[in-house]
């Protein structure tokens, strides 16, 4: 008869989980992937985009599994794309290629292809719309059909496969060039919506942008090689995408408030669906890194179209006074740059102010710290870092307590105030 | 959608590229290694850094023990036990002498380690620098450079204030004669454990992204000075109440129906080993 | 190379932590046999060469090869690895094989990258074939991993002690370095490794 440990441990988890399950489901609601996937966008968006991993249903099946929590959801999401190997790297993405949804500028009153408002929450009213809770699908298939029908689309023509079949018509959807196009779009805009001209292009003409070299270095991968610093743009660019909404928003909202003199206007901002290319799998042997391409420019003829994602890029306009020659000084435009998977638009603006301000580096400012920005805006480690604290620490408080108790006893003579300061410096450090 | 898991979680990539950092880790004692760290199943802060070393040196034939703060049984050992099992199938263990690999938190096991073991710890904040200097970009200087001496100021400092250094856990060593590490939270006690230990001694920070290594038989000396010299936690004239040990790290408990306070083997499997020894003979 | 008995998981793994032990405890000699012999040797390497190759590269490093037949190993080395190639100076991995040029490993570890003060794991890992990989020989260790002193046979050519000695002279920076027989014995010296005769005066580094 020996002693074994008690296996209170594993029986307490074991329990634990299951009240989870019993939380999650004891409503009697049985959520459907699809009915997540359909109707809560927004959420979807932004947990792809924290969870640096573009699938709709595995985000939605990800937020089923978390009972709705962003923290949960882009964590599930994370470590599942730890599991996945690399089999292709995309061409390099022209965002003037993007198959636009909605497009403004607050810059410019005139831009040329003009402001497409689009889908957006900016115009409605927030208040509660009660008869929300009446809707039905049928309501809602009735609704589609006159809205198809004054956009003159046949009711086909979304950007996504299976799409049609859904009805769902996006007015003056894009249909892409390429290989194997998605499904075609009907209506008079039909086409006419990718390939509009940025406006940092149309700056760049009047001068009034420095002109921009490309940069076509191989980025660096932060999910293959830690950040360092001093950080590289590329590296900057990736955790900022990768970033926690909330956390960005706010750096972001000190950066306008007045934590530093930067005032930056939305220049342009577009939302919607960006082509993804690969190269010719089976075609002319690479014989380096399965990762390099040939060809700089990234394109050929034989490319692969594998697909769409849905992305919002904002290019913020920051005046910068900047001294030329013979210390005369000028007012030049700077761009703040901004990319997300999904509509995000607030993250995408936070991540163009953000970048700008960790371009410029003026120092003694923390928001154009690299390290204190960079290293704090990752939801996994931010979120884990903290709820570990939850975790046990009695040794190491044991053992600050073994300290604390011998202050104690050598200071023995100062009076108790001093001698709690003293403690609770000890417990501090 | 893919079911199935890869045998210990990982794809050999990722295993690889831990396995690169390791080799050099253990080439430069006492060296951080930066390394990609993968987002694990388990979260940042709980032991990702510990668990992606287990994770890529485990194989079919090993024997793994898992504690937290002493415990085989503890919610986090449990919890990271039974991903490893999970993605491995591979033995667990609570008698530390039959574990091939022991990851642990917080605690060295009060069993000395042999040959044929590697430790695992985990590591919240690998930087023993970092309280006194918040940039990672400086103290990577400090480090090339061996300039120490902000970390004897601190001990200084509390010298000068308490008449004793009063670090509670993860009080600094100096690796080999020439870098300055953080033992992670193990308690003062522990820390004579890993001068010239026989086992390897691998330590995974997951959310810094860092990996370093005490090769056996290195020299680790805790940080003093030659008048106020480094002292462990006493746990003199105190007995276990279960097998009456003494001389290990204890845990003090107190009777909930007297009000008395006793003492415990904080190395819970230490304590039932020596219990079941005394029933046998 | 790889025959259907080669696991690319599992013998992987048993072979790594054999390169663990010999890196933790240098002149421990280990015995890759069991994983090795499910390589077929193909080419002018050994296969425990291979199977340290497949072990530790991909894409993300480069490597450097020193051979008499350079062309074919490193298109082997490739298509096992998809790694990609670099300068002696630059690369990861340098690999010595046997029938490298004379002085071959000495001038391999002059060139290959010891890293520096900020990053010393930015350093070079070389991986030598020799004539032999021995116990109890008349090279006599010391360092961290050796219980007192440790004694080994290492058979290559040439001054490469001097040089090795030099390259790992400031510490941190410095190489390391993996050594492989045709009978799959491996044997690996980090840098913190002290190398001395047996007896007498040659090769004793100063700290």
């Amino acid at each position: 008869m020996g002693y074994v440990a008690v296996k209170g441990g594993t029986a307490a988890i074991e329990e634990s989980i299951r009240r989870l399950k019993y939380e999650r489901l004891k409503k009697g609601t049985v959520l459907k992937v699809r009915d997540i996937e359909g109707g809560m966008r927004g959420l979807i968006d932004q947990i792809m985009s924290e969870g640096s991993l573009y699938d709709e249903t595995l985000a939605a099946l990800a937020i089923k599994q978390a009972e709705g929590s962003p923290e949960e959801a882009v964590f599930l999401l994370r470590a599942y794309r730890s599991t996945l190997p690399r089999k292709h790297y995309a061409r390099t993405i022209r965002t003037e290629r993007m198959a636009v949804e909605r497009r403004i500028s607050a810059s410019f009153k005139d831009i040329p292809g003009g402001q497409i408002l689009g889908a957006t929450y900016d115009f409605t009213h927030r208040l509660i719309d009660f008869e929300l809770m009446e809707e039905t699908e049928e309501t809602a298939r009735a609704w589609l059909r006159e809205f198809a029908e004054s956009v003159g689309d046949a009711g086909s023509g979304g950007m996504n496969d299976g799409m049609a079949e859904r009805g769902d018509a996006s007015g003056g959807a894009a249909v892409f060039g390429g290989a194997s196009g998605g499904s075609a779009g009907g209506g008079p805009d039909a086409g006419a919506l990718d390939g509009l001209p940025k406006v940092s292009d149309y700056l760049r003409k009047e001068g009034l942008l420095p002109d921009c070299e490309e940069d076509n270095r191989e980025p660096d991968d932060v999910t293959r090689r830690s950040l360092t610093f001093p950080s590289t743009r590329s590296q900057r660019l990736q955790v900022l995408t990768r970033g926690q909404t909330g956390a960005m928003t706010s750096l972001a909202y000190a950066v306008i408030r007045g934590y530093d003199v930067v005032h930056p206007t939305v220049g342009e901002l577009r939302v919607g669906h960006l082509p993804v290319y690969i190269a010719d799998p089976v075609g002319s042997e690479d014989s380096d890194a399965a990762g390099s391409q040939a060809d700089p420019s990234g394109e050929s003829d034989d490319d692969y179209y594998i697909g769409n994602v849905k992305a919002t890029e904002a290019e913020m306009l920051i005046p910068v006074v900047t001294e030329k020659v013979r210390g005369k000084k000028e007012l030049e435009f700077q761009i703040g740059y901004g990319l997300c998977y999904g509509q995000n638009e607030t993250k995408a603006i936070a991540m163009g102010i953000l970048d700008y301000c960790l371009e410029a580096k003026k120092p003694g400012v923390p928001t154009h710290d690299e390290e204190f920005v960079l290293l704090h805006i990752d939801s996994v480690e931010s979120t884990g870092f903290i709820s570990h604290l939850k975790m046990p620490h009695y040794v190491t408080f044991q053992s600050k307590l073994d300290s604390v108790r011998r202050t104690k006893r050598t200071t023995g003579n100062a009076n108790d105030g001093e001698r709690t300061g003293a403690a609770m410096e000890v417990i501090r450090s | 959608m893919r079911q199935a898991y890869n045998f210990a979680f990982f794809d050999e990539g990722s295993k690889r590229e831990i396995r690169r950092a390791v080799l050099k880790a253990i080439a430069i004692p006492g060296y951080q290694v930066p390394f990609a760290s993968r987002e694990m199943p388990i979260a940042r802060g709980w032991g990702t850094g510990g668990l992606q070393l287990t994770l890529s040196l485990i194989g079919r034939d090993d024997v793994v023990k898992v504690i937290d703060q002493g415990s085989d049984e503890s919610v986090n050992a449990v919890s990271i036990k039974k991903l490893i099992t999970k993605t491995t199938g591979v033995r667990t263990v609570e008698d530390t002498r039959e574990a091939t690999l022991i990851q642990s938190r917080h605690r060295i096991p009060e069993v000395p380690l042999g040959e044929g073991q590697i430790l695992v710890l985990q590591v919240p904040l690998p930087e023993p620098l970092r309280p006194y200097e918040p940039s990672e970009r400086e103290t990577k200087k400090l480090h090339a450079e061996k300039e120490y001496s902000g970390a004897w100021l601190m001990l200084f400092e509390q010298i000068v204030k308490y008449g004793m250094t009063a670090t509670g856990a993860d009080h600094p060593v100096m690796v080999h004669g020439r870098y300055v590490m953080a033992p992670s939270p193990i308690p003062r006690f522990d820390n004579p454990k890993m001068n010239f230990s026989r086992a390897l001694i691998l330590l995974g920070a997951g959310r810094e992204k860092k990996v370093y290594a005490v090769p056996p038989y290195t020299r680790v000396v805790s940080l003093d000075f030659e008048d106020v010299p480094f002292r462990t936690e006493s746990f003199e004239g105190v007995r276990c109440r279960q097998c009456g040990a003494e001389g290990v790290f204890m845990d003090e408990l107190v009777d909930e129906e007297t009000g008395e306070v006793y003492h415990q083997c904080n190395d819970t499997s230490y304590c039932l080993g020596r219990l079941n020894r005394r029933e046998v003979s | 190379m790889t025959t259907m008995f080669f696991d690319s998981v599992h013998d992987v793994q048993r072979a790594f932590r054999k390169l663990v032990d010999a890196m933790s405890r240098p002149g421990l000699v280990v015995d890759l046999g069991e994983q090795a012999n499910k390589l077929e040797p193909v080419g002018p390497c050994l296969s425990s060469t291979l199977l340290a190759a497949i072990m530790l590269m991909d894409t993300e490093v480069a490597f450097h090869v020193c051979s008499r037949h350079c062309a074919e190993t490193i298109g082997l080395l490739k298509e096992l690895t998809n790694a990609k190639t670099a300068a002696a100076g630059e690369a990861d991995f340098v690999f010595v094989l046997r029938d490298s040029a004379d002085g071959g490993l000495e001038e391999a570890i002059r060139r290959a990258k010891s890293g520096d003060l900020i990053d010393p794991h930015l350093s070079a890992t070389i991986i030598v074939e020799v004539e032999e990989v021995a116990e109890d020989g008349e090279l006599r260790l010391t360092g961290p991993g050796i219980d007192g002193e440790r004694f080994v046979r290492i058979g290559a050519e040439g001054d490469w002690l001097a040089a090795r000695e030099e390259k790992n002279r400031e510490f941190p920076m410095g190489v390391d370095m993996i050594f492989v027989d045709a009978r799959h014995r491996a044997v690996c010296l980090p840098r913190t490794t002290q190398i001395a005769a047996r007896e007498g005066r040659k090769w004793v580094m100063s700290r």
